[in-house]
């Protein structure tokens, strides 16, 4: 059963340079949905849309078009513009944030961060709330004398367990990772990766993994969506298919990570001058990745290509394929 | 954690607690004014008009043959009370609407924001001349218009720093935690900005003993008999030439004073960018 | 081969009150001409002071560095900005990590060019042959429309294009050595990959050395050929790359490669604990915390100077063990 279910969402924002307002779409006609137990990673470079569409489906912001449902029910609670007063299913969706230092408030102890969704969602006392609070470092391989340091005192890696912790706390169905490992070293990513996993298995806790790294999205998710200017390139509903990932955005990708050799290197158009709000524009009516696409054709300037099923569970958005 | 840093910071100069314990000082002495005054300060004793300064007035006396000493002792109460009585005022309404400003953004910041805009635009002396000219002279009346022209400062510099907090995500992370729009700007935008309030707060504080003292010197806010540094160097003025002390003891009080509270402020916020380094 | 820079014994202390805290210590290495070095470390491990350390670029006001720097066989007085600054110019030069505060917005990116060519050129040159010079460096950076950007200012322009720019920007002296700061930590994964191939084709094309420093595995392996691997201010490792990512010797090294998941599902093995701050380091092993294989001794383990196996020098007590040194000195 799919758990959450995105169909069809926009997002426009609007952008003032030099006093003209531009209009452009941040998330343009998404659709793919995440099912129970699973981790869909969403993969793509910066100012793809990735993290807006995390933010649309906690509900941090509401979808200019389209609908995002959770268990069947929309999680927007309004107007495009308006920001919800309280989230809706707060309790089942929680986040997890890129930079865990930006993402606690600097005045906060671990426990007052993690005791912060039980005093908003349960009844417990304040000794129940403190067991609770231990328990869940526990969960995250923290220590019990953690909860009274500050969030300062602890560095990125512990304080980003800490911050999964206060996520884990509400007892949530879906987990949105917002690039969760960027702002840590290497050998700490491991750890959280692993944290991450593990967490996955023992408390049946669907994923949707936002990042730019491929390696560590390979490594969780069960399916990938690529998006590239606002759109979704490829989707797979099954990581088996990986090698078989032909969109030409998805090659140019792969073809970047040195760890992965399976690819000779492809060529790609020199970069443009400032192209990418253009291909977002409101009226842009082509492929978003027709300016640096080596294979484009004179059909992808005019058209968007349509999502196509290129086997079963594979679809890609591609004029040529 | 952070404000622990800055208030550790802020003490370990010594120069400031030395101020610190003037102001103390001067506070208290206030306070305790009917206890260590050694006479009634509206008391005349015109036979002992323009004393010289003696154990029994320690300050001399003036054309009324007050004792000047007791005067300023009370008059502190006047001039440090109605100074921070218009100071807490002002940063409380200027806090409350730069922080509904700055979080709510949209069409209520704009609103508030302009209203800054145009009381900036007015020259805060004008001000206060038409409201006590309409609604009469008075100490009240006087703190009523600073009032008008001083949250300002508040809202805005509070506006900005909320606006600035709003973006970092540990408020989108409050919200998906459940938490209330009005709880996340009480319990985490405002325990963020206090510091930087502290600071503004002893600045104007400075500011506005200078303004009351002022105005009380134009004849607009403390009236006679009642005794206030301003109005009382504006007594003394007509015997400069003689009797400079008269002058001189309500003048250095207002010196010492806003001096030591701007420094008091300046290293609160040398402090604080300390902090942020 | 021919050593461009050589550097003995550098180390670098941060000033706190009265006391100074080590930060690197005692590092030496050198870069071969025509060749790239490539210090990886995570954060806090000293490389990038490393790199701004030979360049004489740290603060004297927090830092207090010593060492030898040697380029071309000559000595240079790192401590001596007025030197450093000529030397900066014109035979060395530096790419940084953030490409977007490096250029002034309000000048035009033509404009940057004039001025660096002016400054470490020799004679003054018209506006029309800096022009032609930066329109063919930014040619062979593969940046499409180069008159377009040079008429442009930085903030119109992208990350990755700034990039090239400033790489374009170092190359017009034309130095003997470029050194890299984490040349592409702020970029995407596409265009990091075309920062790293044009870092590669313009090696060829001028033979400049390159000192590049990087946190990412994939970013040294690409473009080293020598690698050195550090840790808590100290060489760990050190030697020829394609020794290093087929085998490497120390625990740390070891780790740090299987810490990436390389396109597995298999769970990962990973190093407890972080890297240490400044103020946490220890004495002897700087690893001794973390060391999944350490023994008796590791913690008081500190040599001025790894074990050389072959080419490769090695810092740890697991293979400064009496039966190595008996095979090395057979």
């Amino acid at each position: 059963m799919s758990l959450i279910e995105i169909k069809k969402v926009k997002k426009r924002y609007k952008v003032r340079k030099f006093g003209k307002t531009y209009s452009f779409m941040a998330v343009n006609d998404v659709s793919f949905s995440v099912e129970e137990g699973k981790c869909v990673g969403l993969v793509g470079e910066s100012g793809c849309g990735k993290s807006t569409l995390g933010r649309l489906i906690v509900g941090l912001e509401n979808p200019t078009e389209g609908e995002i449902l959770f268990k069947d029910e929309s999680v927007s609670t309004g107007s495009d513009k308006k920001v919800p007063k309280r989230l809706k299913f707060a309790r089942d969706i929680q986040m997890v944030f890129q930079d865990s230092y930006d993402a606690v408030n600097p005045k906060f102890t671990a426990k007052k961060i993690i005791e912060e969704p039980l005093k908003n969602f349960t009844d417990m006392t304040a000794e129940e709330r403190e067991k609770e609070v231990v328990d869940l470092l526990h969960k995250v391989g923290l220590d019990e004398k953690d909860k009274d340091k500050f969030a300062l005192e602890f560095s990125g890696g512990q304080l980003q367990r800490v911050c999964i912790a206060r996520a884990l706390a509400s007892g949530p169905k879906v987990f949105i990772l917002d690039e969760p490992l960027s702002s840590l070293d290497v050998s700490v990513q491991a750890q959280i990766l692993n944290l991450l996993s593990d967490i996955k298995k023992d408390m049946d806790i669907s994923y949707l993994l936002i990042s730019h790294d491929l390696e560590a999205v390979y490594y969780l998710a069960d399916a990938l969506v690529v998006m590239y200017g606002g759109q979704i390139m490829e989707k797979i509903d099954d990581i088996s298919y990986f090698d078989k990932m032909k969109h030409p955005y998805t090659q140019r990708l792969l073809s970047s990570i040195p760890a992965y050799e399976k690819l000779d290197g492809v060529q790609e158009n020199a970069e443009m001058v400032s192209m990418d709000l253009h291909v977002q524009a409101d009226d842009f009516s082509g492929c978003p990745y027709v300016g640096r696409c080596p294979k484009r054709i004179d059909l992808c300037k005019e058209k968007r290509p349509e999502m196509k099923e290129l086997e079963p569970k594979h679809y890609a958005a591609c004029h040529i394929l | 954690m952070g404000s622990k840093i800055v208030l550790k910071k802020f003490f370990t100069k010594k120069s400031t607690i030395v101020f610190l314990c003037i102001i103390a000082a001067i506070v208290i002495a206030g306070i305790l004014a009917p206890w260590i005054a050694p006479h009634d300060p509206v008391e005349q004793k015109l036979e002992n008009k323009f004393l010289m300064p003696s154990w029994e007035y320690p300050m001399g006396t003036d054309n009324f043959g007050r004792c000047i000493f007791s005067r300023i002792l009370y008059a502190t109460r006047k001039t440090l009370g109605f100074s921070f009585l218009c100071t807490v005022i002002a940063a409380a309404i200027g806090i409350t609407l730069g922080l509904i400003a700055g979080f709510k953004g949209g069409i209520i910041d704009t609103i508030i924001m302009r209203t800054c805009d145009v009381l900036y635009a007015f020259p805060s002396l004008v001000l206060v001349m038409a409201i006590v000219g309409i609604f009469g002279t008075g100490i009240f009346n006087v703190i009523i218009a600073m009032l008008i022209m001083q949250w300002l400062w508040y809202a805005r510099v509070v506006r900005n720093l909320t606006a600035s907090e709003k973006c970092k995500s540990y408020i989108s992370a409050a919200k998906v935690c459940g938490t209330k729009n009005t709880k996340i700007i009480f319990s985490h935008i405002f325990p963020n900005i206090i510091p930087y309030m502290i600071a503004i707060f002893t600045v104007d504080f400075g500011h506005t003993i200078l303004s009351i003292s002022g105005y009380s010197f134009l004849g607009l806010g403390v009236q006679p008999p009642e005794s206030e540094w301003g109005a009382m160097i504006s007594d003394g003025r007509s015997f400069i030439n003689t009797d400079s002390w008269l002058m001189f003891w309500p003048g250095i009080m207002i010196l010492i004073t806003v001096v030591i509270v701007n420094i008091i402020g300046d290293h609160m916020r040398d402090a604080l960018d300390s902090q942020s380094v | 081969m021919a050593k461009l820079l050589e550097v003995k014994n550098l180390d670098i202390r941060l000033k706190k009150g009265k006391e100074t805290i080590p930060a690197v210590n005692g590092v030496s290495f050198s870069v071969e001409k025509g060749k790239t070095l490539g210090i990886i470390g995570e954060s806090g491990s000293g490389k990038s002071l490393t790199c701004y350390g030979v360049m004489g670029l740290l603060d004297k006001k927090l830092w207090d560095y010593n060492g030898e720097v040697y380029l071309d066989g000559e000595l240079l007085d790192i401590k001596d900005n007025k030197k450093m600054q000529k030397i900066r110019g014109n035979k060395i030069a530096l790419i940084m990590q953030n490409p977007m505060s490096a250029f002034n917005p309000v000048i035009t990116i033509g404009a940057h060019f004039v001025e660096t060519i002016n400054k470490t050129g020799e004679t003054k040159k018209t506006k029309e042959e800096i022009r032609s010079k930066a329109l063919e460096l930014m040619d062979k950076m593969r940046i499409r429309d180069p008159e377009v950007v040079y008429k442009s200012y930085a903030f119109q322009l992208s990350g990755g294009m700034l990039q090239r720019i400033m790489i374009a920007l170092a190359l017009v002296s034309e130095p003997e050595l470029l050194v890299a700061d984490e040349p592409t930590t702020a970029l995407d994964l596409t265009v990091q990959h075309e920062i790293m191939n044009i870092l590669h084709g313009m090696q060829k094309d001028y033979e400049t050395s390159i000192l590049i420093v990087s946190h990412d595995l994939g970013v040294i392996s690409h473009l080293a050929d020598d690698i050195a691997v550090m840790y808590g201010g100290e060489f760990m490792e050190k030697g020829p790359a394609h020794k290093i990512l087929a085998d490497p010797e120390h625990p740390y090294t070891r780790g740090l490669f299987s810490s990436r998941p390389a396109f597995s599902k298999e769970r990962l093995k990973m190093m407890p604990g972080s890297p240490p701050r400044l103020e946490e380091r220890g004495t002897g092993c700087q690893f001794y915390g973390r060391c999944g294989e350490r023994k008796n001794g590791c913690k008081e383990y500190s040599p001025d100077k790894g074990t050389m196996i072959s080419d490769r020098e090695v810092r740890c007590l697991l293979v400064d063990t009496e039966e190595t040194q008996r095979k090395l000195g057979a």
